[in-house]
């Protein structure tokens, strides 16, 4: 998944190079007073033009790569295709695919996050690069494999892959350099090339051309990026009605991209995003967690005393996983998001959201444990709302609240019935040393489930931990 | 005599055109790929698999130029060749015949210049048909099972006029398929592929051929 090494590539670079390999070739802004405080002004918006079948191609040959190491390396016999396999595919029609969980929500977007980039490695933009997420997924569906085309596949690798491949994108765009040379010139394209695959290869072809499409100096370079990286040692986990305490060490991240409450914003898709992420190692196996919400549509406000005011649409893609508490998802949602300053030092800033979860999943722990091919599949509403309060450049407490009703769907291997899912995470930190901190954090996770033929119930979980944070 | 006479320098007339238009018009102007081109070449085709043997291949088609460096050529391939009695169970020495639309990407490793070498990959739609010499008529007839196969290889494009280039061309067609009996009611879907006796039909083709570009 790209998101992971996204943000390491991302943190370890603003560590070494600080923070001009961020925004050139803008001039770095002073270091914001807090995680939250203004973004540089975008770039003025630069017309690249768009290569579409350059990318329908490599949308195209994607699939053909994936295909013929799946045929003739794995033998994998879903593979075996023809045009009987594909005229079948068309008449039969969609169906609900049944593989595992991490398959359907890890593999897809990744694949997914190829066919985007795809498009945005040859000038095409969100939307452009949207759709050619969806035609190889729509291809893929109908002609490369002998089962029927899954509906959730198709849901699950677009939307997840317009996610990833945006943020994979911007990550690139961030590290690569303009006339750089030499052995900086090569770490800069292998990270990049790391962070967005497609984008790299076409640079590969097409030579070093400063002016091609995806390169720094597009708009999409000049931005903030800052956030948090912290580390624990183990940490208490509590249920009385899953297995007991436990403990697991943990490392987290959050990368905000952009300002939350828009200041810079260009009315381009994903000029603010925030990736929030948690690996637990243990207890059993490690656990990812992935929270993502980017503003694809969106309008500012200035308010009174230098506050600031962003409406927006966002797209969602969500992973929450431990043991048997796992529920993911994509989803739309609206939302406003606000900064107030109360004193030159002093910020508040706090956000909403609510909106359709498209399609979700869910553990299915009445079934067979530890088999992750069972899960809930599930429409819903999704809510969430944060807040962060800051003092002279240092986040003091942030408290995050994520909601899903899920409306679990009758489908083949999905147990029909209602849930609601309530994430609360509350964190304090306090400043040690330049941007390093000690801090301690709380989070809670309520799953109430009512399911058809079985009685209706709860779990809960509850961590605990101290950690180490960088702030960045 | 005159007719003999007319007929030699209509030849001569024919010949010259042929050999002498490609020295009259260079082929190092700009743009050496073409946009849309027309393309046809032939050659021999030879299969790995024991008991197939080699034939001619006949292949047609168009070439579109993606980008900087990268096209899509479509194309119609046939080709034919002896099948050994006892090969895959078969109880009649035949021809297998193997027609394939080809869906291939080209990437040139030069964009200018009068020579042009690409590597090529794509997909081939294959259709496979099996014509026995002879067949028991109390035995059911046995078929191969279309497939879609990778198609890779590496070409090379001489230009003798801007418009106009001689191709050479190796690729392997990597087609892995199995024979049934002809008539089956049911899915290909619901055959399970590692369960049969598969066949490696992977066949090497050397053609020569034009490229007519617009």
């Amino acid at each position: 998944m790209i998101a992971i090494p996204a943000a390491l590539s991302a943190i370890a670079l603003r560590l070494i190079l600080g923070g001009g390999v961020f925004t050139d070739p803008l001039p770095a802004p002073s270091r914001p007073l807090a995680s939250f405080v203004a973004a540089a002004p975008a770039p003025a918006t630069v017309h690249l033009k768009p290569e579409t079948l350059t990318a329908a191609a490599e949308v195209a040959g994607l699939n053909l790569g994936v295909w013929a190491f799946l045929h003739y390396a794995a033998n994998a016999y879903y593979s075996y295709i023809s045009w009987e396999t594909i005229r079948d595919n068309i008449r039969d029609g969609w169906e609900w695919d049944r593989s595992r969980y991490y398959v359907n929500f890890y593999h897809h977007p990744y694949h997914g996050y190829l066919y985007y980039n795809a498009g945005r490695a040859n000038g095409l933009d969100y939307w452009g690069s949207s759709l050619s997420a969806l035609s190889g997924s729509f291809m893929w569906e109908m002609m490369m494999e002998k089962y029927r085309p899954s509906i959730n596949d198709l849901i699950t690798t677009t939307c997840g892959g317009i996610i990833y491949g945006e943020i994979g994108y911007r990550f690139s765009a961030l590290v690569r350099k303009r006339n750089a040379r030499g052995l900086g010139r090569i770490w800069r394209e292998a990270v990049g090339a790391v962070l967005d695959p497609v984008g790299g290869i076409n640079r590969l072809l097409n030579g070093r051309d400063d002016n091609y499409p995806g390169l720094p100096g597009s708009p999409d370079v000049g931005r903030i990026l800052n956030g948090e990286l912290m580390l624990t040692g183990p940490v208490v986990i509590r249920s009385t009605d899953l297995t007991g305490t436990r403990a697991a060490p943990l490392l987290g991240f959050t990368l905000r991209y952009g300002d939350p409450a828009g200041a810079g914003w260009s009315g381009r898709p994903f000029d603010v995003f925030t990736v929030a992420g948690r690996l637990r190692w243990g207890p059993d196996r490690p656990h990812l967690s992935l929270l993502i919400h980017a503003a694809i549509l969106g309008k500012t406000f200035a308010g009174r005393h230098g506050s600031s005011h962003f409406l927006g649409l966002y797209q969602h893609y969500e992973y929450y996983g431990f043991e048997t508490m796992r529920v993911s998802g994509t989803s739309f949602t609206g939302g406003w998001s606000s900064r107030f300053e109360f004193n030159p030092a002093v910020h508040l800033t706090a956000c909403a959201r609510l909106g359709w979860l498209g399609l979700g999943a869910s553990d299915d722990f009445l079934a067979e444990p530890g088999e992750r091919i069972y899960y809930n599949l599930a429409t819903g509403v999704t809510a969430a709302a944060d807040a962060c309060v800051g003092v002279k450049g240092f986040d003091y407490v942030t408290l995050t609240w994520r909601h899903y009703n899920l409306f679990d769907l009758d489908v083949i291997g999905s147990r029909a019935g209602r849930e609601t899912w309530n994430i609360l995470q509350g964190q304090m930190e306090f400043p040690v040393w330049s941007r390093f901190g000690l801090g301690f954090e709380a989070e809670y996770c309520s799953r109430r489930f009512n399911f058809r033929d079985f009685p209706a119930g709860h779990r809960d979980l509850v961590e605990a931990r101290a950690f180490v944070t960088w702030q960045f | 005599m005159t007719s003999r006479k007319g007929r030699a320098v209509a030849g001569i007339l024919l010949a010259s055109t042929l050999l002498l238009t490609p020295l009259a018009v260079r082929g190092d102007g700009r743009g050496a790929i073409p946009r849309f081109a027309v393309e046809i070449d032939s050659g021999a085709v030879f299969v790995r698999e024991a008991g197939f043997g080699s034939g001619l291949k006949f292949n047609g088609g168009v070439f579109f130029r993606t980008g900087h460096r990268m096209g899509v050529g479509l194309s119609l391939e046939r080709f034919a060749v002896p099948v050994e009695s006892g090969t895959a169970g078969l109880l009649s020495a035949g021809r297998m015949t193997m027609t394939t639309l080809l869906v291939n990407e080209q990437l040139y490793l030069l964009t200018k210049g009068r020579l042009l070498p690409y590597a090529l990959m794509g997909i081939g739609f294959t259709l496979l048909g099996y014509s026995p010499d002879s067949w028991p008529a109390d035995v059911p007839r046995r078929v191969f099972v279309d497939r879609m196969a990778l198609q890779i290889g590496a070409g090379l494009d001489v230009r003798i006029s801007p418009k106009l280039a001689v191709c050479l061309k190796a690729r392997y067609n990597l087609v892995k398929t199995w024979m049934e009996n002809e008539g089956r009611t049911y899915p290909i879907r619901d055959v399970d592929p590692l369960a049969q006796n598969m066949l490696y039909l992977y066949g090497l083709g050397l053609a020569l051929g034009i490229k007519i570009g617009f």
